[in-house]
């Protein structure tokens, strides 16, 4: 990736399915008391669900900021889930209500980037609510499945003098025993 | 060897040495500002004083670069270096005060013991046809600082505008290959005359300016750097579209897979951090030393270690300061205060 | 001289005279007609060195959270200026009593940068004025008026608080408002995606709109923080657009709209537009406008029981 300015890589590239085909990566952040108990619940009661969101644990909804999820998507994943305890049921009381406020403006944001908002998505999941869990993480799978993958926030910015030729052979380096 | 290039024949110019290099040229964005891009046939330089907003600099020392990539492997390691073999380019209409700036940049990282490998394999690939400016800019103020048709003769063809055609002075081999077209024919003594006349406003500069003495006249405390540094905003606008300057950063990234990225990309002593160091003690802890600096740096330091002056008078700086600190105006008060010829302001 | 500028003057003179306060920060004529340079007066005598004209682009409570920690300060405020200051005041980052507003009623400043694009030669720019609502220049052919939507700061055609919000004093009069819309913004979700990837493409990072900004005012900013790593030092496409979202996201319910950042912004991406989108969400979920009443409570620092969100 030398002869751009384009972002190298994430570290998003080796995680494809071993069919080839692409499977929808979804960036989840959820909060510790309520929402991750109910993944956690989804688990242990074996309800089958996708394996397509991956997982951040924070304390509560509160933590969540918005570059959390701004991040998600300009290291290029096709979906964000947030999601927090219902309101009136935060561990630390008032959390989500800030998280609320927060997070509702930021789906309307993403629109103005041009991310729409059914890639986000921001829910309230107790830690009795394993069955729930399992069916937001269906229903989202499915859902950026159909919208396809997210096509990335940045362009590549040319360098103003080309690569002619690369080097051919990259040089192998010695790696002293300790 | 000098050929007088007709206006409408620039696109066949342009055609005949697209077969031999990679081209460059200001073109005009959506906004009416300039930038140097990649000319085709739908998309033909301008020719005209306006100065494009980002400098040369970006062609020879771009803003982000990779320097090499090391792979783990599994097991055998690999580091891969960036970049390889640059196709010759050719930049046109660089104006005088740009091609003074890669000279500036040339002593910076060509001179001396240490050879910048990055910037001399992409300033070994450049071919500079430069344009003459017809007249100034109210923030130009390159024939205060040195002469611009002696600077425009190092580039490899120099063109004027003499009415209904360019001519063209080569300068190097390799502009004399540049002026084998067929579009070129000889000029007539009238477009001789006219170039002269251009070169001569060129040189016109409101008063001389010493670049010796302003760097005598430079002194560590100044009444100017708290004037200058209580409506500085610290911002990079400065430095970062100064053709001449070269700041820096390093820094090593992953990016997935183990493999970790270096790359360097623009800075500048500017930001409040530049200077921080691994304990946490900075010396140039506010704005007044960080203006100094700049001032200093781009004066006096450059004239002492390079024998050049940094600063080539492109006024940059001038138009796009948000605070309108105009350094011609500053560098007047030092030479005042301390009794040297005035700069042009 | 116009009776803003006259009016300016004396009132700081009156101000240093009586030792009210330490410092009058304001504007004083620039390089050329079209650009003025912020200058802190400390002596009556140099009073003479305030003006005031359509080149007072600055946004000058950007100097005032630093100059008022020594003592009251005055400073000449247009509306979106004033409304900076009542940011800072509702953020404790100032108090009321610190800071004597000398407001000015505004019809729109210029943008230098745009004059060249508009046919103006600003090295034959003899004067520029106001009045009348019309905006007169005189590039020594004699007087003529100029477009404003071709010469302005481009927030100031969308803006909609001529006058200052807070004031001690203020000088002149304003038409009332008629702010334009933005149509910057293409309505299709991917034009919308492609536009922000092509501005962002032009981002050099030199943080001219993050110092220019008065609400821009932490210690360390999230850029900086690269053990933590939020934005890479990287110069390319996705991490331009990563600190300018951030940088949105930490503007709203904060930001003005005086402009000042895509003023400054060497590349000339159209920041305002994106922090209108911004304050436009901002008022229309919250009821909300940044900078309007001191004692309001910042809008994301606080929460209403029944805030829109996610069902159940």
């Amino acid at each position: 990736m030398a002869d751009t300015q384009e972002y190298s890589g994430t570290a998003l590239t080796e995680a494809q399915s071993s069919s080839g085909d692409w499977e929808p990566r979804i960036l989840g952040i959820l909060c510790n008391w309520c929402s991750y108990a109910g993944a956690d619940l989804a688990g242990s009661a074996r309800l089958l669900h996708p394996p397509n969101v991956r997982i951040i644990r924070v304390p509560c909804s509160g933590r969540v900021d918005p570059q959390f999820v701004l991040k998600g998507f300009m290291r290029g994943f096709d979906g964000v889930l947030v999601s927090g305890c219902h309101p009136g049921d935060c561990h630390y009381a008032k959390g989500n209500y800030y998280a609320r406020r927060r997070l509702t403006l930021l789906t309307r944001f993403l629109e103005t980037m041009g991310i729409p908002r059914e890639r986000f998505q921001f829910q309230w999941v107790s830690a009795s609510e394993g069955a729930r869990w399992a069916e937001s993480v269906r229903e989202m799978t499915e859902r950026i499945r159909k919208l396809g993958p997210f096509q990335g926030v940045g362009r590549p910015v040319p360098l103003l003098i080309p690569v002619a030729a690369t080097r051919d052979e990259p040089r192998e380096l010695e790696v002293k025993a300790q | 060897m000098d050929r007088l290039l007709p206006k409408a024949a620039l696109k066949d110019w342009l055609e005949w040495a697209s077969a031999r290099y990679h081209l460059l040229g200001p073109v005009e964005s959506e906004d009416g500002s300039r930038a140097f891009a990649p000319l085709s046939q739908d998309r033909l330089p301008v020719l005209d004083n306006r100065r494009s907003c980002l400098p040369p600099k970006e062609a020879v020392l771009p803003s982000c670069e990779t320097l090499f990539t090391f792979d783990p492997g599994d097991g055998e390691p690999r580091l891969l270096p960036a970049g390889g073999e640059f196709a010759p380019t050719l930049m046109l209409g660089m104006k005088p005060c740009d091609v003074r700036s890669l000279e500036v940049l040339d002593r910076v990282f060509l001179d001396g013991r240490f050879q910048d490998p990055y910037y001399a394999a992409r300033r070994g690939s450049l071919v500079t046809v430069a344009y003459v400016c017809e007249s100034k800019r109210w923030s130009c103020f390159c024939s205060s600082v040195g002469d611009p048709v002696e600077w425009s003769l190092a580039a490899d063809v120099a063109l004027t505008d003499v009415g209904d055609g360019y001519l063209a002075s080569a300068n190097t081999s390799a502009g004399e290959e540049l002026l084998g077209c067929p579009a070129f024919r000889e000029p007539s003594g009238d477009d001789l005359a006219r170039r002269d006349v251009v070169w001569n406003a060129l040189r016109e500069a409101a008063e001389p300016f010493d670049p010796e003495a302003v760097a005598a006249a430079v002194d560590w405390e100044e009444p100017a750097w708290d004037a200058v540094a209580e409506k500085c905003i610290g911002c990079g606008v400065c430095s970062f579209l100064c053709p001449t300057c070269t700041c820096f950063d390093i820094q090593d990234e992953t990016i997935g897979g183990g493999r970790v990225e270096r790359f360097r990309v623009r800075d500048t002593c500017q930001f409040c951090d530049f200077t921080k160091m691994g304990h946490g003690h900075n010396p140039r802890p506010s704005r007044r030393e960080r203006v100094r600096q700049r001032i200093s740096h781009k004066f006096k330091y450059i004239v002492r270690q390079c024998g050049i002056c940094g600063c080539v008078g492109c006024g940059r700086c001038v138009e796009l300061c948000p605070v309108n600190a105009d350094l011609r105006g500053v560098l007047s008060e030092i030479v005042k205060e301390n009794g040297c010829e005035s700069v042009s302001a | 001289m116009n009776s803003h500028t006259e009016q300016i003057r004396a009132e700081a003179r009156r101000l240093l005279e009586s030792g009210e306060v330490s410092v009058v920060i304001g504007y004083a004529p620039g390089s050329t007609p079209a650009r003025a340079t912020p200058v802190f007066v400390r002596k009556p005598e140099d009073a003479e060195r305030l003006f005031w004209s359509p080149a007072c682009a600055a946004n000058l409570a950007l100097y005032v959270r630093e100059q008022a920690a020594r003592g009251k300060v005055a400073v000449v405020a247009k509306g979106c200026d004033a409304r900076s200051i009542v940011t800072l005041i509702q953020e404790k980052q100032l108090r009321r009593e610190d800071v004597h507003v000398i407001g000015v009623a505004c019809s729109g400043v210029v943008d230098a940068g745009r004059l060249a694009s508009a046919g103006v030669d600003e090295g034959k720019l003899k004067s520029l004025e106001a009045g009348g609502g019309a905006l007169v220049a005189d590039c020594g052919d004699g007087p003529a008026e100029l477009q404003r939507e071709a010469v302005l700061k481009r927030a100031c055609l969308f803006c909609d608080t001529p006058v200052p919000p807070l004031w001690d004093v203020v000088v002149g009069e304003a038409a009332a408002p008629s702010p334009a819309r933005d149509g910057v913004l293409p309505e299709d979700l991917d034009a919308r995606r492609e536009f922000w990837a092509e501005q962002f493409a032009k981002c050099v990072r030199c943080y001219a709109c993050r110092q220019v900004c008065p609400a821009c005012y932490c210690s360390e900013c999230f850029t900086d923080r690269l053990p933590v790593g939020w934005v890479s030092k990287r110069i390319a496409g996705p991490e331009n657009w990563m600190y300018h979202t951030t940088r949105a996201f930490h503007m709203a319910g904060r930001c003005v709209g005086c402009g000042e950042c895509e003023r400054v912004c060497p590349a000339g991406i159209p920041i305002q537009t994106l922090m209108r989108r911004m304050a436009e969400e901002v008022d229309g979920l919250f009821g909300y406008r940044a900078g309007m009443d001191p004692d309001a409570e910042p809008v994301l620092a606080t929460y209403r029981d029944d805030d829109d969100g996610p069902a159940g």
